[in-house]
C-alpha cells in the first residue's frame, strides 16, 4: 500500500529517524513522507508517531504507482 | 515503588515552575462540578496536566481530588483499577466508602465498579477524580469498564478525562443533557497576554515584537512555548533567537528541544539523552546509565526549573519527563549515539531485575532485542507475576517476542503455556508444555530443573480443569515438596521456588480433596496456607482457607462453617467480593445451611457463589453449586426445577470427569426426582444404565426404593434399600443412610408394620443428630410418620421439634429468632471464634485456624461468656444455638 503524508513544518534528520520506512520530501512550509507501508496498522503505527512527536497533520493519501 | 501512580504525584510538585494562572479556564472549569463529567482532549504539550494541576491549586481547600496517570501503553485493566482505587482511597479521604483492593489472578474489572458505584452513592461531598493520559489505555476491558462507571456514575463523582484524543466512550447522552464540559485544543492556546506571563515568570523580557512573534510562530501551543521560555533564559541575544527561529520552517518543539539542549551543560545534556530510553527515572539509575554521579542533584534541579520533568513521589526521588519530550529526547539520542542505545537498554534491565522490578526489566530487554535475557526472567518470577494477577501484563510483554523466540526456547514456551491456561485453552497450554519438555536438555541444570517444576505445576493445572484428578495428582510431587533446598535455590530461586510450592500445594489440595481424600487435601492445605502467610501470598491464603472449609465439612460441619467465614472475611479485607476462589466457602456454607433446613439461608449464600464462580475455572465447584441448588428445590418441593438443576450437575462438560461422590449423589437425587414427578419408567431406564459399580452403592438403591414406591411396590422398595440399612451397601456420607431409613420407613408403613417404622425414624434421628441434618426428613415427605413418632420416647426430640418447625413452615423459631440484637453485641473476632465453640477445637487450635494467638481466642471466649450471660463453653453453644448464632442441633457425641 503506498501512501503519502503530509505534515506542518520541515522535518529535521532527527525527526526522520522517527519514520525509517518513508521518503521525505519539503514543499514549501510542509513535508511529504512517502513509501509503502504493509497495511492498515503500520499506517497507523506512522500516524500514532506523528501524532506523538506533536506534529501536525495536513492530509494523508493513498497512490497509486 | 509501584509502577502506578496516585494523587500524590502531582501534589509533589507544589511550586512547579510556569505555572500560568488560566482564569477564564479556571472558570471553565469551576462551572463544569455542576455536571458530571469534562473531558480536556488535545493534542500532546497542549497544556492539559499542567491546566488541572494549576487549577485543582487554586481551588478551594475542602474540594477532594483523585488523580490517576496512566502508564504508556497500559493494557492491564487490573493495574488500571488498583490505581484508580488507591487514588480513590486517599482522595475521598474516608476509607470506609472504597474497599482496599489486593491484586488477585481472578479480578473482575465489571464486578468491581458494580462495587465501587454502590460504595460511592452514598458519599455526599464531590470527589473530583482525574484520569490523566487516558490514550494510553490500551485494554479493551478497561474501556468497557469505564464506560460502565461512567453510565452509572455515582453523583458524588465528577470525572476528569484527559487525553490527546477524544476517548472511544459514549458521551453524546451527557453532552444532551448539558453534563458534559470539553476542553479543546483551541481553548488551550496561549494567549499573547498568558504568553506573556509565562515569560516573565521564567525571567525573560522580550520587546512587544519579539514576544508576538514568538507567539504567531508557536500558535500559542504551550509545549512550544515553554521549551522557548528554557532555551531562552541561556541565550545571550535574546531577540535573535526570536528572529532566527521565526525564520525557519522546521517544527516548533523540535527546533527549539535541539536549541534548549544545546544550551545544557554536558552532563545534564547527557543525561537527559540517555535517561530517555527509561519510562521514570531515579538518581541511581540515572548514575549508571550516564557512568556519572550525582544524577538525583541534577535531576532535582531539572524539576525544580524545567516543566517537563516530573517528581512522581513526594520525596523526589523517582522522575518522569514529558511524552513529547521524552519522544524528542529518544530521536536525539538515536542520532547522537546510535551504539549506544541497546547497551543502556540492558543496562536498565539488569538494573531494574536486581530491584525485582520484573515487567520493567523485561521491557527493556525487550527493547534491547535481548530475548533470552527476557524469556528467562519472565521464566524465574512466573509464579510471582501469576500470583500479583498481572496476566494481562504478561500476555502484553509475551506479545513483544518475536513469532519464532518461541521454538527454540523452552522456558519460554513454559511461560507461553501458562498464558494460555490462563486464557483457558488447556489444549494450546499443552503443546506448549510438550514443546518446552522436548527442548528442556538444552538448559544447565538448575534452570532444567526449575522448567521440570514449572511444567508440572502447569500440568496439574489443567488437569484440575478438566477434573482429570488421577492426572492431576500424577505430577511426581513428592520429590519437589519433600526435596531439601538446595543453597542455589535459597540465593536465586527461593522465592520462585516457595511461590511454586505455596501455589503447587493449594491446587494437589483442591484436586485431592474433589477425589475424596479429604485428610491428604487437609494436610496440604495446611501447609500452603501456612506458606501463604509466610510470604503474605493473599490469594492462596484466601484459596487454602475456603477449601479448607470444604475438606472439614466431612468432620464438622461447626469447624467448616467457622473456616469459610474466616475465608470470606479474609477475601473481604482484601476487597474481594465475587472471586471465584472464594466460591467454594460460600457454596459450603450454602450447604451447612441446607441440610440444617435453613432454606432461605442457605440460597443467599448459593445466590452469592453463583455470583463469584466461573464455571470453566472451577468446573467442580459449579458441579456442587447446582447439585446445591438442586437439593434447596427439593427441600421448598419444587420438584421441576429441582430436576433441570440435578439433570445439569449430572451432564458435566465432556473434558471433565467429576468426584464419584458428587455423581453418584447426584444421579441419585436425579433418579428420584424424576420418580417423584411420576415418570417411573425413565427413572427405571436410567437406573438400567447405570454401571454395575455405581448401582452397588446406598445412593443407587435408595433412587430404586423411590421408583418401587412411586410405583406402589412397597415391598420391592424395602428390599432395594435392605443392603444399606444391613450396612452391605456403602453410603457416601451420613445423609444417605438417613435417606434410605425414611424410605424404608415408608415401605414399613405402606405394609403396615408399625414398630418397623418406628425403629427406622429413631435410627434416621440418631444418624441425622450429629450433623443436624433436617433436610432428608423434608424431601422424603415422611412429616405423617414423624408426626406420629412418640416424643415422649425419642432421644432425639430437639431435632424432632426441629425438623417439624422446618416442615410447617415456620423457620422463625430459634433460627431467626433473636439473632440480630446479638451479633451486634458481639465484635466480628468473637463472633468467629464462637463460631468454632460447637467444635471440639481447644483455644490454642482455633487460635491456629483464626492465625491469633491463644490468648487472643482465650480473651475472645471471656468476652463472649459475659455477654452471653454463661459461664461454660457447652452453655455458650446452648446459649448461641438458641439465638441462631451458630447451626442448630450440631451435637457431638
Amino acid at each position: 500500500m503506498r501512501c503519502e503524508i503530509v505534515v506542518r513544518g520541515l522535518l529535521s534528520e532527527t525527526l526522520l529517524a522517527a519514520f525509517p520506512t518513508l521518503s521525505a520530501e519539503a514543499h514549501g512550509a510542509e513535508t511529504v513522507l512517502a513509501g509503502t507501508l504493509a497495511d492498515q496498522a503500520a499506517l497507523y503505527g506512522v500516524l500514532a508517531q506523528i501524532e506523538a512527536l506533536g506534529l501536525e497533520l495536513i492530509e494523508v493519501r493513498r497512490t497509486h504507482s | 515503588m509501584s509502577r502506578t501512580r496516585v494523587g500524590v504525584v502531582d501534589a509533589a510538585s507544589p511550586g512547579a515552575p510556569g505555572l500560568v494562572a488560566r482564569r477564564e479556564l479556571f472558570d471553565v472549569l469551576d462551572r463544569a462540578l455542576s455536571g458530571r463529567v469534562t473531558v480536556v482532549s488535545a493534542p500532546p504539550g497542549s497544556g492539559k496536566t499542567f491546566l488541572l494541576r494549576s487549577w485543582l491549586q487554586q481551588a478551594e481547600p475542602g474540594l477532594r481530588v483523585a488523580w490517576v496517570s496512566l502508564d504508556r501503553g497500559e493494557s492491564d485493566a487490573q493495574r488500571f483499577w488498583l490505581s484508580l482505587v488507591g487514588s480513590l482511597r486517599d482522595g475521598v479521604g474516608d476509607n470506609s466508602f472504597v474497599e482496599k483492593l489486593t491484586p488477585s489472578p481472578e479480578f473482575d474489572g465489571f464486578a468491581l465498579v458494580e462495587h465501587l458505584v454502590s460504595d460511592l452513592d452514598s458519599l455526599d461531598e464531590q470527589v473530583v477524580l482525574v484520569i490523566d493520559d487516558l490514550h494510553e489505555l490500551n485494554s479493551a476491558d478497561a474501556l468497557a469498564q469505564l464506560e460502565l462507571l461512567l453510565a452509572r456514575l455515582p453523583h458524588a463523582l465528577h470525572l476528569v478525562l484527559v487525553t490527546r484524543r477524544d476517548p472511544p466512550l459514549p458521551l453524546g447522552q451527557l453532552r444532551l443533557a448539558g453534563d458534559l464540559t470539553e476542553i479543546r485544543a483551541a481553548d488551550l492556546r496561549f494567549t499573547l497576554e498568558e504568553a506573556r506571563e509565562l515569560l516573565d515568570a521564567a525571567g525573560i523580557q522580550l520587546s512587544e515584537g519579539a514576544l508576538a512573534t514568538l507567539h504567531e510562530r508557536t500558535e500559542g501551543w504551550v509545549a512550544g512555548l515553554r521549551l522557548a521560555a528554557i532555551a531562552l533564559a541561556e541565550h545571550p541575544d535574546q531577540e535573535q533567537f526570536v528572529a532566527e527561529f521565526s525564520g525557519t520552517e522546521r517544527t516548533v518543539a523540535d527546533y527549539l528541544l535541539t536549541e534548549m539542549l544545546d544550551r545544557q551543560p554536558a552532563d545534564v545534556r547527557t543525561l537527559l539523552l540517555r535517561t530517555s530510553v527509561l519510562e521514570r527515572v531515579n538518581g541511581p539509575l540515572a548514575d549508571l546509565l550516564t557512568g556519572g554521579t550525582g544524577s538525583e542533584r541534577i535531576l532535582q534541579n531539572l524539576e525544580e526549573g524545567n516543566s517537563f520533568v516530573a517528581a512522581l513521589d513526594a520525596g523526589r526521588s523517582w522522575f518522569r519527563y514529558h511524552q513529547l519530550f521524552a519522544d524528542l529526547l529518544r530521536l536525539l539520542l538515536r542520532r547522537a549515539d546510535p551504539g549506544r542505545v541497546d547497551e543502556l537498554h540492558q543496562a536498565a534491565a539488569r538494573w531494574y531485575a536486581d530491584h525485582a522490578e520484573i515487567v520493567d526489566a523485561v521491557r527493556h530487554a525487550h527493547a534491547a532485542g535481548d530475548w533470552p535475557q527476557a524469556s528467562r526472567l519472565l521464566a524465574e518470577h512466573m509464579p510471582g507475576l501469576l500470583l500479583d494477577g498481572e496476566g494481562e501484563t504478561l500476555r502484553a510483554l509475551l506479545a513483544g517476542f518475536p513469532p519464532d523466540a518461541v521454538s527454540a526456547d523452552p522456558e519460554l514456551a513454559s511461560v507461553f503455556g501458562a498464558d494460555q491456561i490462563t486464557r483457558g485453552s488447556l489444549e494450546g497450554a499443552t503443546a506448549y508444555f510438550d514443546l518446552a519438555e522436548r527442548q528442556a536438555p538444552r538448559l544447565p541444570d538448575d534452570r532444567r530443573r526449575r522448567l521440570k517444576w514449572t511444567i508440572a505445576y502447569g500440568r496439574l493445572l489443567v488437569a484440575r480443569r478438566r477434573g482429570d484428578l488421577d492426572g492431576a495428582l500424577d505430577g511426581g510431587w513428592a520429590d519437589f515438596l519433600s526435596e531439601p533446598q538446595t543453597p542455589g535455590e535459597i540465593e536465586f530461586g527461593q522465592k520462585f521456588g516457595q511461590k511454586l510450592r505455596a501455589l503447587a500445594l493449594l491446587n494437589l489440595g483442591i484436586v485431592e480433596l474433589w477425589s475424596g481424600q479429604a485428610e491428604a487435601a487437609e494436610e496440604h492445605l495446611e501447609e500452603s496456607l501456612e506458606l501463604a502467610r509466610r510470604l503474605e501470598l493473599a490469594y492462596v491464603e484466601v484459596g487454602s482457607l475456603a477449601h479448607l472449609g470444604a475438606a472439614g465439612y466431612i468432620r464438622s460441619p461447626a469447624l467448616a462453617r467457622g473456616r469459610c467465614e474466616f475465608a470470606i472475611a479474609r477475601a473481604e479485607a482484601h476487597g474481594w467480593r465475587s472471586e471465584p476462589i472464594v466460591g467454594i466457602a460460600l457454596v459450603t456454607l450454602g450447604a451447612i445451611e441446607l441440610w440444617s433446613g435453613n432454606f432461605d439461608t442457605a440460597e443467599n449464600w448459593l445466590d452469592r457463589a453463583d455470583q463469584a464462580l466461573r464455571p470453566e475455572a472451577e468446573p467442580a465447584t459449579a458441579l456442587l453449586l447446582r447439585y446445591a441448588r438442586g437439593l434447596l428445590h427439593c427441600g421448598r418441593g419444587r420438584h421441576e426445577q429441582a430436576l433441570r438443576e440435578f439433570s445439569a450437575a449430572d451432564h458435566a462438560p465432556t473434558l471433565f470427569v467429576p468426584s464419584q461422590v458428587l455423581t453418584l449423589r447426584t444421579r441419585g437425587y436425579l433418579l428420584q426426582t424424576r420418580a417423584r414427578l411420576g415418570d417411573t419408567a425413565a427413572a427405571r431406564s436410567a437406573y438400567a444404565e447405570m454401571s454395575d459399580e455405581d448401582r452397588r452403592w446406598g445412593e443407587a438403591h435408595a433412587a430404586l426404593a423411590v421408583i418401587e414406591l412411586a410405583e406402589g411396590n412397597a415391598e420391592a422398595a424395602a428390599e432395594a434399600v435392605a443392603p444399606v440399612l444391613e450396612g452391605t451397601a456403602p453410603v457416601t456420607g451420613a445423609s444417605s443412610l438417613v435417606d434410605a431409613l425414611l424410605l424404608d420407613a415408608i415401605a414399613q408403613n405402606q405394609l403396615a408394620d408399625a414398630q418397623a417404622v418406628a425403629v427406622d425414624i429413631e435410627r434416621a434421628l440418631e444418624v441425622a443428630e450429629p450433623d443436624g441434618l433436617v433436610l432428608p426428613f423434608v424431601m422424603s415427605g415422611v412429616r405423617d410418620l414423624l408426626e406420629r413418632h412418640p416424643r415422649h420416647n425419642t432421644a432425639h426430640a430437639a431435632l424432632l421439634t426441629d425438623i417439624l418447625d422446618v416442615l410447617g413452615g415456620s423457620t422463625s423459631r430459634r433460627r431467626q429468632g433473636e439473632r440480630a440484637p446479638m451479633v451486634d453485641e458481639l465484635s466480628d473476632g468473637e463472633l468467629r471464634v464462637l463460631r468454632f465453640l460447637p467444635s471440639n477445637l481447644t483455644a490454642p487450635e482455633i487460635g491456629g485456624e483464626l492465625y491469633v494467638s491463644p490468648n487472643t481466642v482465650k480473651t475472645h471466649m471471656r468476652h463472649i461468656y459475659a455477654k452471653l450471660g454463661v459461664h461454660r463453653r457447652t452453655e455458650a453453644v446452648d446459649r448461641a444455638r438458641e439465638l441462631g448464632l451458630v447451626g442448630p442441633s450440631v451435637r457431638r457425641r
